[in-house]
């Protein structure tokens, strides 16, 4: 089990869920409010998050101290990525990518 | 379906929330739906999708459920208290059946005070009030807000060590299980840290207040045993 475990270490989106995936990398340019993470990561993506689903990852994400709230604009709260939230959508983006080499050098893809 | 019909319909899902979801979100997801709607998500996905949240909110909020890594600190503690541990921090007629909460780290009282009183619906409010190093992360007063009808029982200090070292600092509360009083908990920060997590709260001014019941005394030894740690 030890190569499973290889990086994982700081990789604390690892169990956050895909949502929260997407809405740390959605917010890794700059703050926004719900309406615009689920337009931007439609657009990223494809992937439309539910509403439901955007508030229970992005209370998740705050709990985990991975984003924050920031006042409010016209009954909106724009969240933003804190430096904790950069740092573990590194690490998960550096574990997302070693599994993705991984795969394409056994599907005889090479690397990328 | 016309569109008021719809827009009710979601209304209705969003009423399912708990209060404190509903007093945090509810006007952006009401707003977030309208948005939808008008890009054309159908309304039956959208109040399903919140309905679905609303199950995983309730589920994520039973007391016996660890609250994620940013509440793995906490030390929270469920069940018919050991009595006489009851008797010396509650009064007579109090509920048997409290939860502790123990602030575990002092730095992050604030955010571990107020997860912990969400997560059990407690209508407890925490307001930060800049200290000196020796009372960050101490509980400095905990007041009733206007009239108390509760009679579910009283809430008690739990008093643990101070940061500076000295012992008599109240660093956790034991509330009845099924308090609903509404109350404001005054938690002591470092001037410097403490608008990181919550820039969009109204924080007490910096002037000294009353601090009695945080006066270093004699602290019943034993009191954090009531806690049960769930790390």
């Amino acid at each position: 089990m030890a190569s499973s475990d290889v990086g994982n270490s700081q990789d604390v989106l690892r169990r956050a869920g895909d949502a929260s995936v997407l809405i740390l990398t959605s917010l890794a340019d700059g703050p926004k409010h719900g309406y615009a993470l689920i337009q931007d990561i439609k657009g990223f993506s494809g992937v439309q998050l539910g509403p439901g689903t955007l508030y229970g990852a992005l209370d998740r994400l705050e709990r985990l101290g991975l984003i924050a709230e920031l006042p409010t604009e016209d009954r909106r709260h724009p969240y933003r990525a804190t430096a904790a939230g950069v740092t573990a959508l590194r690490s998960h983006l550096d574990a997302l990518e070693r599994v993705s080499m991984t795969g394409r050098l056994r599907l005889g893809l090479g690397t990328v | 379906m016309r569109r008021s019909q719809e827009t009710r319909i979601i209304a209705a899902a969003l009423r399912c929330y708990p209060a404190r979801w509903r007093s945090r979100h509810g006007d952006e997801a009401t707003v977030l739906a309208s948005a939808l709607l008008e890009d054309g998500t159908p309304w039956w996905s959208i109040a399903g999708n919140f309905l679905g949240g609303v199950v995983k909110e309730q589920a994520f909020r039973k007391p016996s459920v660890r609250v994620g890594s940013a509440l793995a600190a906490i030390t929270i503690g469920i069940a018919a208290a050991p009595l006489a541990l009851l008797a010396s921090l509650t009064p007579a007629g109090a509920s048997s059946t409290t939860i502790t909460i123990v602030i575990s780290k002092p730095g992050d009282a604030f955010r571990q005070l107020e997860s912990a009183f969400a997560s059990h619906h407690f209508n407890i409010a925490v307001v930060e009030r800049p200290v000196s190093t020796n009372l960050v992360g101490s509980i400095l007063s905990v007041n009733t807000v206007g009239a108390s009808s509760d009679n579910a029982g009283a809430i008690s200090e739990v008093h643990g060590q101070c940061k500076g070292g000295g012992r008599g600092c109240v660093d956790g509360l034991t509330i009845p299980l099924h308090y609903s009083g509404s109350v404001r908990v005054t938690v002591g920060v470092a001037t410097a840290s403490s608008d990181i997590h919550h820039p969009y709260l109204a924080r007490e001014p910096c002037t000294p207040g009353p601090l009695a019941t945080v006066s270093c005394h004699a602290t019943p030894t034993g009191a954090r045993t009531s806690g049960k740690k769930l790390v």
